[in-house]
């Protein structure tokens, strides 16, 4: 469920877990996601949003992807 | 950049179209069939303007309510509170709660104002149904036409006469949403679930050739219904007296203001703690008084035609 700069999200794999919620740039990541882009894409889409250069978000977007994918909210392909 | 999860409160406006998601997923896994109605879907649809509700509402099949609710409980839901209050007709609905979540859970097994079997209300409806998308997800709704029955219903039971702005509101965006065969079905899915007399404003207020509108099959139901919409909450209470040794009156009357504080804070979609008690109690009060002309009215019909 998305609305201005927050996202709720509930895996229905495990649907005892509560809801989670993102917001500012974890919403904007996840908003990037789009199920074929690659890490480095996702990097550009984020950095290209808030104006700053691909280096300065690149580790946020990489940890955040990390911790997302640890949550079970996301698969590598 | 974090996850948030529990740190950050879910907003009602994302809660429930989650919740709606949820329960078509536990449904499904158990093979049941499940339809939302009313809240974010209504939106939807086009039948009201989008609004956060408190609860999550769902239209089972009668005898899959016990497996859907065992299902939820098992994914963390629980019932809500258990009612001291008296009813008129069945209760129809289960409330679930759970405290990851700030919307409730209705579960109706059916809906009043249908007055046909609530096994078979729900069948026709089910031939109709549609899918429309909740957090991502498809999840089986009313279509337009069953959901414009449910909303008409639920508005008319404190509108009998339809002349209410909200039913008003509902009848303009059923006009532009409902083409004239869709009118046409209405017609038919309220002879086929026994609703044509409990949904007869709303039938003409879209269109309907009043030639083509019967009464009721059941006219016990019907009457059943036109008392609960005539006396509103009060009816119960009423009967519930005029069945009580006149010397218990005080202690029923005190129990009807005062009831459970679980009952209170259920009565106001408010989870315990979140609002003072003793001004959820005041609010019911207030109620209570500007409901009294209506209450000994009911109490009276209901001391000369007896219980029922």
């Amino acid at each position: 469920v998305t609305s201005a700069g927050r996202v709720a999200l509930l895996d229905l794999a495990r649907p005892a877990a509560p809801a989670q919620v993102l917001e500012g740039p974890a919403a904007a990541i996840w908003g990037a996601l789009d199920g074929t882009r690659a890490t480095a894409d996702i990097v550009a889409v984020v950095a290209g949003e808030f104006g700053l250069a691909p280096d300065a978000v690149r580790a946020d977007v990489e940890g955040f992807l990390a911790s997302l994918a640890e949550r079970g909210l996301v698969e590598a392909s | 950049v974090t996850v948030s999860g529990a740190a950050v409160r879910l907003r009602h406006e994302e809660a429930g179209p989650l919740v709606h998601a949820l329960v078509a997923h536990v449904a499904e896994g158990l093979g049941i069939r499940t339809l939302a109605i009313k809240g974010p879907a209504v939106a939807l649809q086009g039948l009201r303007a989008p609004r956060a509700s408190a609860d999550v509402d769902v239209l089972v099949h009668p005898s899959d309510l016990d497996a859907l609710v065992a299902g939820l409980r098992a994914v963390g839901w629980r019932p809500s509170v258990t009612l001291t209050t008296p009813a008129v007709m069945p209760r129809h609905s289960e409330n679930l709660l759970n405290d990851l979540w700030p919307v409730g859970i209705d579960l109706h097994h059916y809906f009043p104002g249908f007055l046909a079997p609530p096994g078979e209300v729900f069948d026709a409806l089910w031939e109709r149904h549609v899918a429309v998308f909740l957090a991502g997800r498809p999840v089986p709704a009313c279509d337009p036409v069953g959901m414009s029955a449910i909303v008409a219903l639920h508005l008319l039971r404190d509108d009998p006469e339809g002349t209410g702005p909200r039913l008003a509101d509902l009848a303009a965006r059923a006009s532009s949403v409902l083409s004239p065969a869709d009118v046409a079905a209405l017609v038919s899915l309220a002879e086929r679930t026994d609703a044509v007399a409990t949904l007869r404003p709303f039938l003409l207020a879209v269109g309907a050739d009043p030639a083509g509108l019967g009464p009721a099959r059941d006219p016990e139901a019907l009457a059943l219904w036109e008392r609960r919409v005539r006396f509103g909450g009060s009816l119960p209470w009423a009967l519930h007296l005029a069945g009580t040794p006149a010397r218990h009156w005080p202690r029923a009357v005190w129990h009807a203001l005062m009831l459970t504080d679980d009952e209170i804070y259920a009565m106001h979609h408010v989870a315990p703690g979140e609002a003072s008690l003793t001004r959820l109690r005041l609010r019911r009060m207030r109620r209570f008084v500007r409901g009294l002309p209506r209450a000994v009215e009911a109490l009276a019909e209901a001391r000369r035609h007896g219980r029922g």
